[in-house]
């Protein structure tokens, strides 16, 4: 099948839900007659900026690229109207549909000992698909997980090897012993993931990633774990640990800093905001 | 509820063998719609589907405008008043406008 132009049943669109790669579908579902571009032409247009299929028309293709920015920054799918390219008395517009495809976030739990039962509940509450791994089927089971949308007693090793990690895959290394947080860790470390997290002591975490520098692992990527685990909210039970771990997990996503809203700078003073 | 992955596959499968469907998306809402932006139905040349824009709200119409979409080959931004003036006649009240983008898929 002739596929020059980008259509629902193309490979591309298929694959970035698959891979869960935030993208902006955009979609001309209004057009003059004649000017060379089709109802119903799309252009897919990926976060990182690079694009799949094209309206007919460059300058066209930037200015929906430039819109397609700002609907995925802003997370929300619009129509916009443009001008006809080319052309110094348009009639007529060329409206695009930005359809934003926000891909579901998946937090995949590698451990289920005390601390993953909460974090798998609090991340389904977040809206992440949820995944646990654990190669004890005591601990890897419906019952401890019974919200998770997958629960697997597995082998660490075996399982992550073959496990398809995407771009909106936050992981979170919680297992029994560094042993495993280190085999877990081989195996992920140069796939795409959108955030590592790794429980442990300081001199736990320093004596993983020692022997992972040791082993060649790029430091970049292993400096890129967030190790110890979670924002300090100085947490003691497994609950408050997993918040810890979620709220981490959340500010990555969205980018925030994790630092208090009322210590952070602000324009007005104290006094004005008081209303004095 | 039908993801738009799900939806594609079955899209895939269905043009594959041979059979004319096509996609009614929700592309623009103003007032209250049932569903919103990005809504859709994947509509069959038997007049099943899959997916939803919006019940008994002027999901009817657009169903109609679809399977025409199917038999004519033309993609088409069908408007959806849900007004109370239209309402009184089909028995919805919804209150909007909303903007369904129709586009037939498969050979044409």
């Amino acid at each position: 099948m002739l596929d020059q132009s980008l259509s629902w049943s193309s490979e591309a669109i298929a694959s970035v839900l698959e891979q869960r790669r935030f993208a902006d579908l955009a979609t001309v579902v209004g057009a003059p007659p004649a000017i060379g571009v089709e109802v119903g032409a799309k252009l897919l247009v990926d976060r990182d900026g690079s694009t799949i299929g094209t309206f007919g028309s460059a300058e066209l293709d930037r200015a929906v690229v430039d819109d397609a920015r700002t609907a995925m920054d802003e997370r929300s799918s619009r129509v916009v109207s443009y001008p006809v390219p080319g052309m110094a008395q348009p009639d007529g517009r060329i409206l695009v549909f930005h359809e934003v495809l926000e891909p579901q976030p998946q937090l995949l739990i590698v451990g289920a000992g005390h601390i993953a039962v909460p974090l798998a509940h609090y991340g389904k509450t977040l809206g992440f698909e949820v995944v646990v791994l654990d190669d004890r089927d005591k601990y890897a089971n419906r019952e401890r997980f019974p919200d998770a949308d997958q629960v697997m007693a597995a082998d660490f090793g075996g399982t992550l090897q073959d496990f398809p990690l995407t771009a909106a895959t936050y992981v979170v290394i919680i297992t029994r012993a560094h042993t495993y947080d280190e085999e877990s860790l081989r195996l992920i470390l140069n796939k795409p993931t959108a955030y590592i997290g790794m429980i442990g002591s300081r001199r736990r975490v320093q004596t993983v990633l020692r022997t992972l520098a040791g082993e060649g692992y790029d430091r970049e990527r292993l400096s890129a774990i967030h190790a110890p685990i979670g924002l300090d909210i100085g947490s003691e039970t497994p609950e408050e640990i997993a918040l810890a771990i979620i709220a981490e997990v959340v500010a990555v996503r969205r980018g925030g800093t994790g630092v208090p809203l009322s210590k952070q700078i602000r324009p007005v003073s104290m006094e004005t905001a008081a209303g004095l | 509820m039908a993801s738009l992955g799900e939806m594609l596959e079955e899209a895939k499968r269905r043009t594959e063998s041979g059979e004319r469907l096509a996609m009614a998306t929700i592309v623009r809402t103003r007032g209250s719609t049932p569903r919103s932006v990005g809504a859709r139905m994947l509509v069959f040349e038997d007049g099943l589907f899959m997916g939803t824009v919006g019940g008994g709200c002027g999901e009817s119409d657009v169903l109609h405008a679809t399977m025409d979409a199917i038999e004519n080959g033309k993609p088409t931004l069908l408007l959806v008043d849900l007004t109370a003036d239209e309402a009184e006649e089909s028995g919805d009240v919804c209150g909007g406008v909303m903007d369904v983008f129709i586009e037939p898929l498969g050979t044409r």
